[in-house]
């Protein structure tokens, strides 16, 4: 632990983030230990390589403005941490009501169904029944929509010339 | 005095109503115990017959609307006053013959027979003013219909 602070200010010497007295520290410190010494190389060697093949970034407006931006971001997470305990409400409310409004919801579509279809004046029965004793005979049948005819035509061929001479005879 | 007398003759009044009611409902429910049943035997032409008994028409304008022939005429027609769960038979040509069953409800059955031969039975609730036709070809551009419609 004690270590990785020493790690850490070594860091800060190489960035010139440390008073003068506390460089100094530093440096009696490193004159004493050979591995410091070697970190403290292998970072100057890092900085300047970083330094020397670093991509400059040119920022879209000036410097205030970009941070000033950046800030205001940072500011904008706020209200949400706010709204955060907002839609805990909401959440709660949510599971109490969510059971009520199913209810609520089912009870709604039984009652919008429930009301009888409009009378169009059609009736459709289905109770017609057909009963065909030879298997030789062939059968259509035709039932009118308002079922106020239903007709069953028999391939069946019946005389009726006896019952015409009759008729007409008559 | 006056009033008890109202009384008893207002008591046996109602009573006499009650039974009047009684015995109108037990006739009228006889009587709706029964179908009445028209059976025509009809022949479908395209030929004219003059002075032949031509059929109603809401029933010729119904077969018009459904074959291709436009003169119906009446062969034979038969009235049937059928009971409850009884069955009659009527002979409609030399051969045909229909036995019709009152199954209650305005529900008959109709079976066809040809001399001796069932030829079909079709079962299904009448109304009135609504008709069943069994038919079939004949001899000649012509056809047979059977034109069955409830009249009570």
């Amino acid at each position: 632990m004690k270590e990785n602070k020493i790690e850490l200010k070594i860091q800060a010497l190489v960035d010139g983030e440390l008073t003068e007295s506390e460089a100094e520290q530093m440096r009696e410190c490193m004159d004493n230990d050979v591995r410091l010494q070697i970190l403290y190389a292998q970072l100057i060697q890092t900085k300047d390589l970083i330094s020397k093949h670093e991509m400059s970034r040119i920022l879209p407006e000036s410097g205030d403005f970009y941070w000033t931006k950046i800030a205001q971001e940072i500011g904008g997470v706020e209200p949400a941490n706010q709204g955060s305990n907002n839609s805990l409400v909401i959440k709660w409310l949510f599971r109490r009501l969510a059971p009520l409004l199913g209810i609520a919801t089912i009870v709604l579509l039984i009652t919008l169904q429930q009301p009888s279809v409009p009378d169009l004046g059609i009736e459709f029965k289905s109770d017609h029944e057909l009963e065909l004793l030879d298997d030789d005979i062939e059968v259509m049948t035709f039932n009118s929509i308002d079922d106020s005819i239903s007709i069953v035509w028999l391939d069946y061929s019946m005389d009726l010339q006896k019952d015409y001479m009759e008729l007409w005879l008559d | 005095m006056m009033e008890i007398l109202s009384k008893y003759s207002l008591g046996k009044f109602f009573v006499f109503v009650a039974i009047w009611l009684f015995v109108v409902s037990g006739v009228a429910s006889g009587k709706a115990d029964s179908i009445e049943i028209s059976a025509s035997l009809v022949v479908g032409t395209s030929k004219e017959k003059k002075g032949s008994k031509k059929v109603s028409d809401p029933i010729r304008k119904r077969l018009s609307k459904v074959f291709k022939w436009r003169n119906y005429y009446k062969l034979s027609v038969k009235q049937l006053s059928i009971p409850d769960d009884k069955t009659k038979t009527t002979k409609l040509s030399k051969k045909a013959f229909i036995k019709v069953n009152n199954r209650k409800n305005g529900k008959i059955s109709v079976s066809l027979f040809s001399g001796a031969k069932m030829l079909i039975q079709k079962s299904q609730t009448l109304r009135t003013g609504s008709y069943m036709v069994l038919a079939g070809d004949s001899k000649g551009d012509s056809a047979w219909f059977i034109v069955i419609s409830k009249t009570n």
